[in-house]
């Protein structure tokens, strides 16, 4: 029972302080919501209105429907037409138009009569820029394709060629990038924010002196070790549900899974970040170098997260480091229930990888706390 | 009974020993005052007292209880100040000791009454709900410890407590220390400053890690060397210089515009001496007889034991 007080008293100053950090709001609240709405309005336009060059040799009433189509299209947005390849190039060489597109002349007659030689337009591309080179051949190839249905005509039955497509998206029928973007995100966000609160914890009473005259107090080690977890792991479980509410509301991806099991995953997910982050609080001298620590482990959690490359396209080492990374399974187990509507069975192994990081990480902060001092 | 027993207490760090085999006992209701130098290791001898830190070998008995081998007993009966401001700064005076009055478990029905006695006698009543970090000096001195008392320890280890607090707020901190005393509060305190140890009980002098002498004010301050003469000269430097010829001589201490000159016999020595300066056309604003105050001996002692 007293126990519980004393972590209650600890836990209760915490929440004091921090309410009297106005920066630390700022940074709690603001900063968080700010991340998700930029990350989240950048990713969902994709690309659009690249300003683009078109020098239409053939000046046939289908050449310019052609680029008339190209021109409303979402990516491309016609703004130049230069009279010549040099003035075309110049166009490019300057960076005024990022994408160039060239009608050959006999476009409209190879077009009607593809059986000699087929239709070919040229895009050139500012290559640089690998998002725009990589995105801007399908867009051309889908025009082209539009086209041939429209003037074409074919003998019902008739394949004209070519490969065709059928992906069907499971989970993301749209193939809608944000649905992935999302949730990873608040993920992240989570993760950064308990993180740095529960790296600073001891280190700042370590550095104005506090943590000496609490430890001459009757208060136990593991007392004060639960105790000034519980406010950051309380404020983290909030700053989760309130971005949880943002992207179910305000973005709306779909919420497959069970909320409870979700907030739950997410609870366990943020007690071993609020460990991993006491131990860091435990083993530096002083804010800079925690902060300096939180700053190195976000980067190497990211990485192994499966955020920017999936874990299963890692070389062998980092997949297996990617099995300690409280983010990679924190982001990936959230996004499984979020998007597929995943049950506890098929999360358990994040969920017990979470579970063993939580205890191992208070297990040492307990253990190296008691060594440190007397 | 003795409050603190310590029996050849050493710690290093690395390879810098800052406690060597320090044997001292304080009796209880005792104000034993450390001093000695910055690095004499006055800190480090509190710290392990207080079982914040562990000795690297030797036994300390604190209140009965061996700080080394089970320092968590200790926990709760001490009132412990370390050397620099260690309370919360955004919480309040009054939140400051209700933390402390809950951690220590200072019964809900005692701690209205205390933190009520405690902030009048550190007179921080109309500052209750300033934060601590806005406080002054001598005022987050007087909280540091109010906070240190809570729980009424019957020991209080204070580290150089008025560090660079005013003299009035100087002159309150003592005048609350004095009635702890009257309490038969036990006190160690460490003090950069003489006046304040010599308001002690006993005074312990420590240097390089060991406790060269200790005694009661009035007995240390009798191990100056001889007797002292006070000489007011406006030519310092040239006096100085030539003082060591002087057949008397034992030792002389500056103290800005005037030297203090220890000699074995005051009464011979002050007419010679006159002769003495006269001769090498030393003029004299005056020069009498004074009693060492326990500042000399400080210095005379450290001087000869940075010799040995």
């Amino acid at each position: 029972m007293s126990m519980i007080r004393q972590i209650v008293n600890i836990a209760w100053k915490e929440l004091i302080q921090i309410r009297r950090d106005t920066f630390l709001i700022l940074f709690l609240v603001l900063a968080p919501t700010m991340q998700l709405v930029l990350i989240s309005r950048n990713t969902s336009r994709g690309l659009s209105d690249i300003p683009t060059a078109v020098l239409d040799l053939d000046q046939t009433a289908m050449s310019r429907e052609f680029v008339r189509e190209l021109d409303t299209t979402r990516e491309i947005t016609v703004r130049y037409y230069p009279p010549s390849h040099d003035d075309l190039h110049h166009l490019l060489d300057s960076g005024d138009a990022q994408v160039g597109i060239v009608v050959p002349r006999g476009f409209s007659r190879e077009f009607n009569s593809p059986v000699d030689a087929p239709a070919r337009v040229q895009a050139l591309v500012d290559g640089t820029n690998v998002l725009i080179g990589s995105m801007i051949e399908p867009v051309i190839v889908g025009v082209m394709g539009l086209f041939v249905q429209r003037h074409v005509q074919m003998p019902p039955g008739v394949d004209i060629g070519g490969v065709e497509v059928d992906a069907s998206a499971l989970f993301n029928p749209t193939f809608n990038i944000q649905w992935f973007v999302i949730p990873s995100t608040v993920a992240f966000i989570v993760y950064q924010v308990a993180l740095v609160l529960a790296a600073t914890g001891f280190v700042r009473e370590k550095e104005i002196g506090t943590l000496e005259q609490l430890l001459i107090t009757p208060i136990r080690r593991l007392e004060l070790i639960i105790g000034k977890a519980l406010a950051p792991i309380g404020l983290s479980i909030l700053n989760f549900m309130l971005l949880l509410a943002v992207q179910t509301w305000g973005y709306d991806i779909p919420m497959r899974g069970s909320p409870a099991l979700l907030i739950l995953v997410a609870a366990l997910a943020i007690i071993a970040i609020v460990g991993v982050g006491t131990l860091i609080s435990l083993f530096t001298q002083n804010q800079q170098q925690a902060v300096l620590l939180v700053f190195l482990l976000a980067i190497l959690e990211v990485t192994l997260s499966g955020y920017m490359l999936p874990v299963e396209n890692m070389p062998l080492v980092m997949r297996g480091l990617a099995q300690i990374s409280t983010l990679q399974h924190f982001m990936t187990a959230t996004r499984a229930i979020i998007l597929r509507g995943a049950t506890l069975s098929m999360i358990l192994p994040h969920v017990l990888a979470l579970a063993g990081i939580a205890l191992g990480a208070g297990l040492i902060a307990w253990r190296a706390f008691s060594r440190q001092i007397a | 009974m003795a409050a603190i027993v310590t029996d050849h207490l050493h710690r290093k760090f690395r390879k810098t020993v800052a406690v060597r085999d320090l044997s001292f006992a304080i009796e209880q209701g005792e104000v034993f005052g450390l001093i000695g130098p910055d690095g004499a290791g006055k800190t480090t001898t509190l710290r392990m007292l207080a079982g914040v830190l562990k000795p690297t070998s030797g036994r300390a008995d604190v209140l009965g209880e061996d700080v080394v081998g089970n320092p968590e007993a200790l926990r709760g009966k001490i009132g412990y100040m370390p050397q620099h401001f260690s309370l919360y700064g955004d919480l309040s005076v009054l939140e400051n000791l209700t933390f402390f009055a809950e951690i220590y478990r200072v019964p809900s029905q005692e701690r209205k009454e205390r933190i009520a006695r405690l902030l009048r006698f550190a007179q921080l009543e109309a500052f209750a709900d300033r934060p601590a970090g806005k406080l002054s000096g001598g005022m987050k001195k007087k909280l540091g410890l109010a906070c240190a008392l809570i729980h009424s320890p019957q020991l209080l280890l204070l580290d150089e407590p008025t560090n660079g607090v005013d003299p009035v707020s100087r002159r309150e901190f003592w005048d609350i220390l004095a009635d702890l005393h009257l309490q038969g509060v036990t006190i160690l305190i460490t003090t950069p400053y003489m006046d304040e140890a010599e308001r002690c009980n006993r005074v312990g002098l420590m240097f390089r890690g060991d406790m060269i002498q200790q005694g009661e004010p009035e007995a240390l301050r009798r191990l100056a060397p001889g007797e002292m003469l006070v000489l007011y000269t406006p030519a310092l430097a040239q006096a100085e210089a030539v003082l060591p010829e002087f057949p008397d001589y034992i030792e002389h201490q500056v103290y800005g515009d005037r030297i203090h000159i220890f000699v074995s016999d005051a009464d011979a020595a002050r007419p010679r001496l006159q002769t003495f300066l006269a001769q090498r056309h030393i003029p004299i604003q005056s020069l009498y007889q004074d009693e060492p105050r326990l500042e000399e001996a400080f210095i005379y002692l450290i001087r000869q034991a940075r010799l040995a």
